[in-house]
């Protein structure tokens, strides 16, 4: 993560604490009040390298065993500590970073609202970081 | 099998057919015989693949609805309701199948620029059909969005074709229906709805010996 341009005047996280920084964003997802489910976006790994260039990690995203989700180089900050993989993914490159994940909500509660709320707080989360800008893409994939 | 010549015709489930639709329909990485076994299981051992699938969890919903409903005909009156023929669960099923994949993805509005958010169409679909099914007499059989949902605030019509359980007024039970998937479209997705078209394809078959037709 050497080539990272992180915020000035931190030290830049290492593949082990964005994978950590992962871990907890899912749990923060999770604790959103209507949130049924945390999952990984399928693919997640390959989709991130397709349509964000230069990054300098990606880590997260699931096992990408039965879920399509991360590869091998995005799950190994976990893996290596015995982790288990985050279902958050989290990209990052000199110019942003992107933290992608699905999620299921209740049918008793507003779904548009629900996602809005998840993507405000893993923004602010993010942004105590010393990353690059982020973004969060968050996606429905149930209802029930 | 009924000598009635006044009886209703064998339920088409779906159209195209559902032996069409199963010779279409990939079986994919988790199999429509599995989640049965599972569901028979009670879901238990907690198969982590399953319960991870999004189009899994909402085939599970939709085969465990279907079979509430084959049970509470049983129970009213097996012998003037018995249980609609395998065959045409299995073509509902087919359908389930297809309609849960992901599908395209439905912009949901964010006020911030850094949020990007969606919900899939099959999660859309499933709630349009989980809408359905709750309606006392009715079972969806197929539904769809129609227009360009990945456009934000580009109108769609949604149609909905159902099965209406034998004896009840079609008519009422459509418009419940319309109500019903209106309501949770309304509270879960920000689709602007042209119109709902519910049509009701079928009745579900009502056999006098007590057997499937």
């Amino acid at each position: 993560m050497s080539d990272r341009d992180d915020a000035p005047g931190r030290e830049p996280l290492t593949d082990a604490e964005l994978s950590l920084l992962a871990a907890e964003l899912g749990a923060l997802a999770a604790g959103c009040a209507g949130v049924l489910r945390v999952q990984a976006r399928p693919g997640f790994g390959s989709l991130v390298r397709e349509a964000i260039g230069g990054l300098s990690a990606v880590v997260g995203g699931g096992s990408g065993e039965s879920d399509g989700g991360a590869d091998p180089s995005s799950t190994a900050a976990a893996v290596a500590s015995g982790r288990p993989v985050p279902l958050v993914g989290v990209a990052v490159s000199a110019a942003e970073t992107r933290v992608t994940l699905d999620i299921a909500v209740g049918d008793d509660v507003s779904g548009p609202a629900v996602a809005r709320e998840v993507a405000a707080r893993l923004l602010d989360r993010v942004a105590a970081e010393p990353l690059p800008p982020a973004s969060v893409d968050v996606r429905i994939v149930g209802i029930s | 099998m009924s000598d009635d010549p006044t009886a209703p015709d064998h339920p088409t489930a779906a159209e195209p057919s559902a032996a069409d639709e199963l010779e279409v329909v990939d079986d994919g990485p988790i199999s429509m015989e599995r989640l049965s076994d599972y569901l028979d299981a009670g879901r238990e051992p907690y198969d982590p693949e399953i319960e991870a699938d999004p189009s899994a969890l909402a085939q599970l919903a939709a085969l465990t609805r279907l079979r509430a409903m084959t049970a509470s005909i049983v129970a009213a009156d097996a012998a003037a309701e018995p249980a609609p023929d395998p065959s045409w669960i299995a073509g509902v099923m087919s359908r389930v199948r297809l309609e849960s994949r992901a599908g395209r993805e439905i912009p949901l509005a964010s006020s911030d620029p850094r949020s990007t958010l969606h919900i899939t169409e099959g999660a859309v679909r499933a709630l349009i059909r989980e809408a359905g099914d709750s309606v006392p007499g009715a079972v969806v059989i197929s539904c769809g969005i129609v227009g360009d949902v990945a456009e934000p605030g580009a109108v769609v019509r949604v149609e909905v074709a159902i099965s209406a359980l034998f004896g009840t007024a079609v008519q009422e039970l459509a418009d419940e229906v319309r109500r019903a998937v209106l309501d949770d479209l309304g509270r879960q997705t920000e689709l602007v709805v042209e119109a709902l078209d519910v049509t009701v394809r079928d009745v579900h078959q009502l056999d006098t010996d007590g057997g499937p037709r």
